[in-house]
């Protein structure tokens, strides 16, 4: 009998802990997802503008949330295994990791997309490579997983070659930078950080070619979440909204605002030189979007990198919250939607 | 007798049929979600696939040749040290406390050294395997020389034998039960080995099928591949034990008699 009393006793304290405290007691907070690595873990453009304004934090103080921004150093393909295993809310990345992730039987759901990001083929400062056809037998970091795997897969594939013809090196953020300035890899995409450096120089790059090569990035939120709090998503993609438009005001502005991440304005211009900054900010997942998602996917699949493909329209989409955050902020003309070679459709 | 071991055999299938009727109920049904787990039937469709497009002979022909070249290395050193050790006294008293520190090391821990010094290609990978290798290796051999009965060698000695015609007769067969332990050890040792090396840094190889359908969010694929590497050690524990026992058990037959 007294064993039963103390095992209640032991009960009893240990909900009064764990249960009442409101510490404890499923803490409220919103979980978003950013590939990092690199750079400070901050963000630019409109989530820049989001961050800096408190706008979530002013938005959820009255039910109580939590912000949590979280930048993953495994990038997109980390961003997918945090959704999955319920530590992410939200997660912003790129075309392959998304797709890979549904694909994957992952339950997310696109609620906007943005477009125009760029990536350079570095290779160290006294390479003697020049062009991607000298890329054969060569060691390529690329991570492994993220956007610019299927946009090595597509360059290779337009000089006759494909992953199979390079030394794949999964490797991502700090790790890919020092193995470029070290010469333990011969090329790979990133930024123009590196060439400001002066340890690499770019022979390919995103800048001035067609729309396709550049990336889209997709707001996406966990399928169960969307269930359970349709309102909280409503509210998320209205702020979001909200940042993309701050950011689509000025470019020069923007450009600037955007070296809070730790790159340089200069290499900001040149990276965005010939693209609007209401092309930049645009949110749609317009024809543009769902065409290059669908293009993304094949390459991935003749690649390899995905098994199983899935219908991008059906069953993957979701634009509802996106419009209706556009009509309350009457900013449904704002920005318009784009066509395939990233030219505004004209209404 | 034989029905005996039918039936013990019979037992150790009990667990592993209740885990898998579990895992198609919970999977089929939805209850873990499938990108966390995938069915039985998902990982049996994606077994053929990879099985059939070779991508899975090609990917575990370079692991296996990690390994039997990681094993060969190992396994040849760390038995001639171990030989060494266990008919020398001064060898072991100069070496043995270096090799036991040496051991204490695990091999993990060497990796960011192996690849300062050898880069991430295929001799950073061999090397780290016969590390791992070598130490069971150089230790059942020692220990199977120093268990050679004192009686057989006090007999030896009475007969006046020389030192090949000891070593032939005593001490080799008597040490040979511990040094096959030993090469069991070690080939395991190097199979685990393999797939650590290539979830570091490698082209092709099981292991390295794996990271990137983890990062491809593949679950199907990594569950096969754990699947693979479980079935190919097992296998090849299998095939040195039957090695053993059809060489060694004639072996200890006639020394029996």
């Amino acid at each position: 009998m007294k064993k039963i009393i103390n095992i209640l006793l032991v009960m009893a304290v240990g909900m009064a802990l764990f249960g009442i405290t409101p510490g404890f007691a499923a803490e409220k907070v919103i979980r978003i997802g950013y590939p990092g690595g690199s750079g400070r873990p901050v963000s630019a453009g409109g989530w820049g503008y989001v961050q800096a304004k408190n706008l979530f934090e002013e938005e959820f103080k009255k039910d109580g949330y939590r912000i949590e921004y979280n930048y993953i150093k495994s990038q997109g393909p980390g961003c997918n295994e945090a959704l999955a295993n319920n530590s992410l809310d939200f997660s912003f990345h790129g075309d392959l990791p998304v797709l890979a992730g549904r694909s994957g039987g992952l339950k997310i759901k696109a609620l906007t997309a943005s477009r125009g990001g760029n990536a350079h083929l570095l290779v160290p400062t006294n390479s003697s490579i020049k062009t991607i056809k000298d890329l054969k037998g060569k060691r390529v970091g690329v991570g492994v997983g993220t956007w610019t795997h299927t946009l090595l897969a597509r360059v290779l594939n337009d000089n006759g070659m494909t992953l199979k013809d390079i030394k794949v090196i999964n490797i991502t953020g700090s790790d890919f930078e020092t193995a470029i300035a070290t010469n333990d890899i011969d090329a790979g995409f990133g930024s123009r950080a590196l060439v400001r450096r002066g340890v690499a120089k770019i022979i390919w790059t995103t800048v001035g070619k067609p729309v396709k090569y550049q990336s889209i990035f997709s707001l996406v939120v966990r399928e169960a979440f969307l269930k359970q709090h349709p309102d909280i998503v409503k509210r998320f993609v209205k702020m979001y909204v909200k940042g993309l438009y701050l950011a689509s005001l000025n470019k020069n502005e923007t450009l600037k605002f955007n070296t809070r991440t730790g790159s340089a304005l200069q290499d900001n211009i040149d990276d965005n030189a010939g693209q609007s900054i209401k092309y930049i900010t645009a949110p749609r997942i317009d024809g543009q979007v769902t065409q290059l998602y669908k293009e993304v996917q094949l390459v991935a699949k003749n690649n390899g990198l995905i098994r199983k493909p899935f219908d991008v329209d059906k069953d993957f989409i979701d634009s509802s919250f996106l419009e209706a955050a556009l009509k309350e902020l009457n900013l449904e003309n704002h920005w318009p939607n784009y066509d395939y070679n990233g030219n505004p459709i004209k209404k | 007798m034989k029905f005996q071991i039918i039936k013990n055999k019979l037992l150790g299938l009990i667990i592993p049929l209740i885990l898998y009727v579990a895992w198609d109920f919970l999977t089929s049904r939805e209850i873990i979600p499938p990108e966390l787990l995938p069915a039985p039937k998902v990982i049996f469709d994606t077994w053929w696939d990879l099985q059939s497009s070779g991508e899975l002979a090609l990917n575990m022909k370079m692991s296996l040749l990690r390994v039997g070249f990681g094993f060969l290395l190992g396994a040849i050193s760390g038995f001639l040290l171990g030989t060494a050790m266990g008919l020398w006294k001064p060898v072991e008293l100069y070496l043995n406390p270096l090799f036991n520190f040496f051991r204490q090391i695990p091999v993990v821990a060497w990796i960011p050294f192996l690849i300062l010094w050898l880069g991430i290609d295929e001799w950073f990978k061999i090397v780290f395997i016969s590390f791992g290798a070598f130490i069971p290796m150089a230790l059942k051999t020692l220990e199977g020389i120093k268990g050679v009965p004192a009686s057989y060698l006090e007999v030896v000695r009475v007969f006046e034998y020389g030192w090949f015609r000891v070593l032939r007769t005593v001490i080799v067969p008597s040490a040979l039960p511990s040094i096959s332990t030993g090469l069991r050890l070690c080939l395991s040792e190097a199979w685990m080995l393999v797939i650590g090396a290539e979830l570091v840094a490698a082209g092709e190889g099981i292991g390295n099928v794996m990271v990137i359908a983890r990062r491809l969010f593949q679950t199907d694929v990594v569950l096969v591949g754990v699947i693979v590497i479980a079935i190919t050690g097992f296998a090849m524990d299998k095939v040195l034990g039957l090695l053993e026992t059809r060489f060694l058990g004639l072996h200890r037959s006639q020394n029996a008699q």
